[in-house]
């Protein structure tokens, strides 16, 4: 009994936490900065593909879904890594911390409320490309499924940000974010590129091991398949959903423990 | 007074060095204004390099380098624009192997200085990352046969792309054509009756389209058939007796022909024994087949 009144409690707190991200980061002058980029990027893919011979509607597809991309995660980087951080440094989070709650209610609250500001931002994004696309001709509907993925990608991102945000300044976070979005998207190239350049037997396997445990971000993407409406391997999008939570799990709990133990004076 | 004096050389600075600026462009712009366009400054890094910093968005990077491509080799005039048409092509179709129209357009480019080598460069690539295809062979195929006129290589195509979509008539047609044009008669006739057979009694557009088409070829190539194989069996003929023979019936006598050849309506061909060779005598009348094939 104790303990559903104790869930209750916590889901209350974390609700309230989040809607106050969410109202704080919604007003955020970079995220309209970074939302206007996206939206041109969008009217840009429009004017590149009256350049083109034949290929009008993937331009616009792959580049609109592409700048989405992009634009999203530099948003979820760059209002992501104040997130903590800010709250420290204006000793904002004093009045919250001083109630009787965890404090890593504070750190699930605040990931929770970014992530309802990525989903409003993504989606809107998506809405107005479905509009373009429809202009064109060229509407299909896995372009939502290529944005559950793309909101996938963010989640990873914003915990990776959220994480770092509680533990060091904002241009650390953002070099150390910024650096796990390059792995992520860079480390599927490391069988192809990395290990070949290696001799030892030892380095090669560290290499392997980790392309096996670095967040694999280019396997969430799935825009490219999108274009050529190549079908989703069968099994993937449950295994791909669990991997991204089990990621964000990972980094969520770490930053938890971390900032449990923080000396906030 | 002398904030003024030190505001004043700022201010005689800035105009001096954007002076400088201004007339070091003006010379740099005269400098270089001689060098091929060819030489200007781009870089398109490896196949490789650009999967790694397009970070995920392949297809993206793909068709900003395929609009980059139809702006840079639409000119013309270039000299040796040709040396990294070949590089850029294949950074692009790496980073997207299945986009068609890169295939396509680099063909073309290649195409309107008459290079076959790099138009079947470019459409092998896409022939073989596209293993469902069949525009692509096609494409091959129309270069080989109506422009190069190597049927060789045209049948080699159209069998590719006819294979890939059996049902298409237009492949099935072009494949018999190039057959026909590369010597190979009886497998082009096999083509042709097949076309004939489906569309023998369909009445649309389409059907009419082919079926006439296949009558004509089916003409054609059943008359040349006729005439190949009297002109080797007189040519036997002559080699054995030294002489024309004097009529069919002598060459299916010494076994030269298996039977005295009829035209496409059954009536027997016109023989001229001083040239050895044989004439169609009737008239090419769809009315009169449709009632006999």
């Amino acid at each position: 009994m104790t303990n559903k009144i104790d869930w209750l409690f916590f889901i209350k707190q974390i609700t309230s936490i989040s809607k106050n991200t969410y109202k704080e980061s919604i007003r955020s002058k970079i995220f309209y900065i970074l939302m206007a980029f996206a939206v041109l990027i969008l009217g840009f893919a429009v004017i590149l593909s009256f350049l083109t011979i034949g290929s009008q509607k993937r331009i616009i597809l792959d580049l609109g879904l592409a700048g989405i991309s992009f634009f999203s995660v530099m948003t979820s980087i760059f209002v992501g890594i104040g997130l903590i951080y800010v709250e420290i440094e204006k000793k904002t989070i004093y009045n919250v911390l001083s109630k009787p709650m965890p404090r890593s209610l504070f750190i699930i609250g605040r990931y929770f409320g970014m992530m309802a500001v990525l989903g409003t931002n993504l989606l809107a994004m998506l809405l107005i490309l479905t509009v373009l696309l429809a202009i064109f001709k060229g509407f299909t509907l896995m372009v939502f499924y290529a944005g559950f993925f793309i909101y996938m990608e963010l989640a990873v991102i914003t915990a990776i940000a959220i994480f770092f945000s509680s533990v060091a300044s904002p241009v650390l976070s953002a070099i150390c974010t910024l650096a796990f979005y390059l792995i992520g998207h860079t480390s599927s190239t490391f069988p192809e590129i990395l290990v070949p350049l290696l001799h030892n037997q030892f380095e090669k396997k560290v290499a392997i091991a980790l392309f096996h445990l670095l967040p694999d971000l280019s396997m969430l993407n799935v825009c490219n398949l999108i274009t050529y409406e190549i079908p989703i391997a069968q099994g993937f999008t449950i295994r791909a959903i669990i991997y991204t939570f089990s990621y964000v799990l990972v980094l969520l709990v770490a930053a938890c423990l971390i900032f449990r133990k923080r000396d906030l004076v | 007074m002398r904030k003024k004096i030190v505001d004043y050389i700022g201010i005689v600075l800035i105009l001096a060095l954007l002076s400088n600026v201004f007339f070091l462009h003006s010379e740099i712009r005269d400098l270089t204004k001689n060098y091929p366009d060819e030489y200007r400054s781009y870089y398109i890094p490896s196949s490789l390099q650009m999967k790694f910093f397009s970070l995920g968005y392949h297809h993206a990077f793909s068709d900003l380098l395929y609009l980059w491509f139809l702006q840079f080799y639409d000119w013309y005039n270039k000299s040796v624009r040709y040396s990294y048409m070949v590089h850029t092509f294949e950074v692009m179709t790496d980073l997207d192997p299945k986009h068609q129209e890169a295939y396509t357009i680099a063909a073309l480019f290649a195409f309107i200085p008459l290079k076959y080598d790099l138009v079947y460069k470019f459409l092998d690539k896409g022939i073989e990352k596209n293993p469902e295809n069949f525009v692509l062979p096609y494409d091959a195929g129309c270069y080989a046969f109506f422009s190069e006129k190597n049927y060789e290589r045209a049948v080699k195509y159209f069998e590719i792309a006819y294979k890939r979509n059996p049902d298409k008539s237009l492949l099935k047609n072009l494949y018999a054509k190039a057959l026909s044009r590369k010597g190979d008669l009886d497998a082009a006739l096999d083509y042709f009756e097949d076309i004939y057979a489906r569309y023998k009694d369909d009445t649309t557009d389409e059907g009419n389209y082919y079926r006439s088409a296949a009558m004509r070829h089916i003409w054609v190539t059943k008359n040349a058939i006729a005439e190949r194989d009297v002109k080797e069996a007189v040519s036997k003929y002559r080699q054995k007796y030294g002489k024309n023979p004097l009529n069919l019936r002598i060459l299916v006598n010494e076994g030269f022909l298996s039977k005295i050849p009829k035209d496409p309506l059954g009536e027997d061909y016109n023989y001229d024994s001083n040239t050895g060779e044989i004439k169609c005598v009737s008239k090419f009348d769809p009315k009169a087949i449709t009632g006999r094939w």
